[in-house]
């Protein structure tokens, strides 16, 4: 059996993760501190790709990537090719994973009442303290909530990534894509396979951050 | 002994405070909104006044004039807050050494931990979180957590109000006792003419005026209505 779907997926989703998460964490926090116009058009920006079409994302990537696109040229320049590489899988993937990160993060962010802060200040704790000690660990909850989801979504992109990184078999081709190519020529076995390691996965991802949730966090 | 003397910007008026304090029990009385607890967010530097000056033993805290303004950590002030503030993520332990754990620069001068513990009497509860903690608990606690560093001013934000009338009562005169002990200012600040006549040995009224509220040293039991 071709276990090369596997190791890519996991493979995008860790990158892809990674990257979003720091995206994400810096776009919060600039967010909550910072009070500019168009703010809100800057945040609906970050969010539509919840409520958009995974293909709407892919052909937008696409004319931006492409070899003709405003980055695809400069990147073409460099000898870089980005479109129908696995590069191109993690952008999908962290395009549909950006929001969940933001949102989750931003929402924790949120909730961490100013007082508390503010105690620790009178306290005699300096804002790197504060920082380690009351913010970080109080929101911390909400960090780790979005990277599990932002982690379970991108391992189910398909959209998106089919359109900007093609479907080739040991390259680009993830596990959504290589069930639907799979089921596509007949094999229902090995996309059977693929989806049942899928299910138990996302399943699994969901399940135990709903158990830590509850366990974990004690003073909730 | 705290000398102040500032005007501070709210957002529909403009607040002038006049106030001098020795070691006793100063009590901010006026009507919710006037600005009250807005005093004592400008003493523990969390707000900044428009001008103006606070003095607290021989220490600037702030002024104006000389472009003095501490931060919050540098000031030494304890600010007790209307909902206590504590910690939620540590426990009442964790909640109390915070100060001296986390405050490399002050916290040689830390009480021990066993004697405030013993002080509030709150012994028994080091181990519980704060949602396991009654209202008046949490009020020892959170006392606790801001005497541990020996504040040279002691600020508190509506201490009794949201308490019920025994435990009150058993605040109040510990509130006074607790001062005697540590011999330093405590301003507090309510609503409630009574408290401020049976805790403060001074209480400072607010005047209501739309443009401009102006806190001045009343004696207590002379009051006069506003």
């Amino acid at each position: 059996m071709d276990m090369s779907p596997i190791w890519l997926s996991i493979k995008v989703s860790l990158v892809a993760v990674s990257i979003v998460f720091v995206i994400g964490t810096l776009l919060a926090v600039l967010m909550l501190r910072l009070d500019f116009r168009g703010k809100s058009v800057v945040e609906s920006l970050i969010l539509v790709p919840l409520v958009l079409p995974p293909s709407v994302a892919g052909f937008l990537l696409l004319v931006l990537l492409g070899k003709y696109g405003p980055v695809g040229k400069v990147l073409d320049m460099m000898g870089i090719q980005v479109i129908f590489s696995w590069y191109a899988a993690v952008i999908a993937s962290a395009v549909v994973a950006l929001p969940l990160i933001y949102q989750s993060v931003k929402a924790a962010l949120e909730q961490v009442q100013p007082e508390l802060e503010q105690a620790a200040r009178t306290l005699g704790a300096s804002e790197a303290t504060v920082l380690r000690t009351v913010t970080l660990p109080l929101a911390w909850p909400g960090f780790v909530a979005g990277t599990v989801l932002a982690f379970a979504r991108s391992l189910g992109e398909f959209g998106a990534t089919l359109m900007i990184s093609g479907n080739i078999p040991g390259e680009t081709q993830t596990i959504p894509l290589a069930i639907y190519t799979a089921s596509q020529s007949g094999d229902l076995k090995y996309s059977g396979i693929l989806v049942a390691i899928l299910l138990v996965a996302s399943f699994s991802m969901v399940f135990s951050l709903n158990l830590w949730k509850r366990r974990s966090v004690l003073w909730l | 002994m705290l000398a102040m003397k500032f005007t501070l910007k709210l957002e529909y008026f403009t607040l002038a405070a006049d106030i001098s304090v020795g070691n006793e029990i100063i009590a901010l009385l006026g009507p919710s909104g006037c600005g009250k607890t807005s005093i004592l967010r400008s003493i523990a530097g969390l707000m900044t006044p428009a001008d103006g000056f606070i003095r607290l033993n021989e220490r600037t805290l702030y002024s104006s004039l000389d472009s003095i303004d501490l931060k919050p950590r540098e000031r030494n002030v304890g600010l007790v807050f209307q909902d206590y503030a504590l910690f939620p993520h540590m426990t009442v332990e964790q909640n109390v050494r915070y100060g001296p754990e986390n405050c490399p620069s002050l916290a040689g001068r830390a009480v021990e931990t066993e004697e405030i513990f013993q002080m509030l009497k709150i012994v028994h509860l080091k181990h519980r979180y704060p949602k396991q903690l009654s209202g008046g608990e949490k009020q020892r606690v959170a006392l606790a957590r801001t005497l541990i560093m020996r504040p040279e001013l002691l600020l508190l934000d509506e201490p009794l109000s949201a308490l019920d009338t025994d435990t009150r009562i058993e605040l109040q005169s510990e509130l006074k006792e607790l001062q005697q002990h540590w011999d330093i200012p405590f301003i507090l600040v309510t609503h409630d003419r009574e408290e401020a006549a049976r805790l403060g040995d001074v209480s400072a009224r607010v005047r209501v005026d739309r443009r401009l509220h102006e806190f001045k040293h009343i004696k207590a039991g002379a009051s006069r209505t506003v």
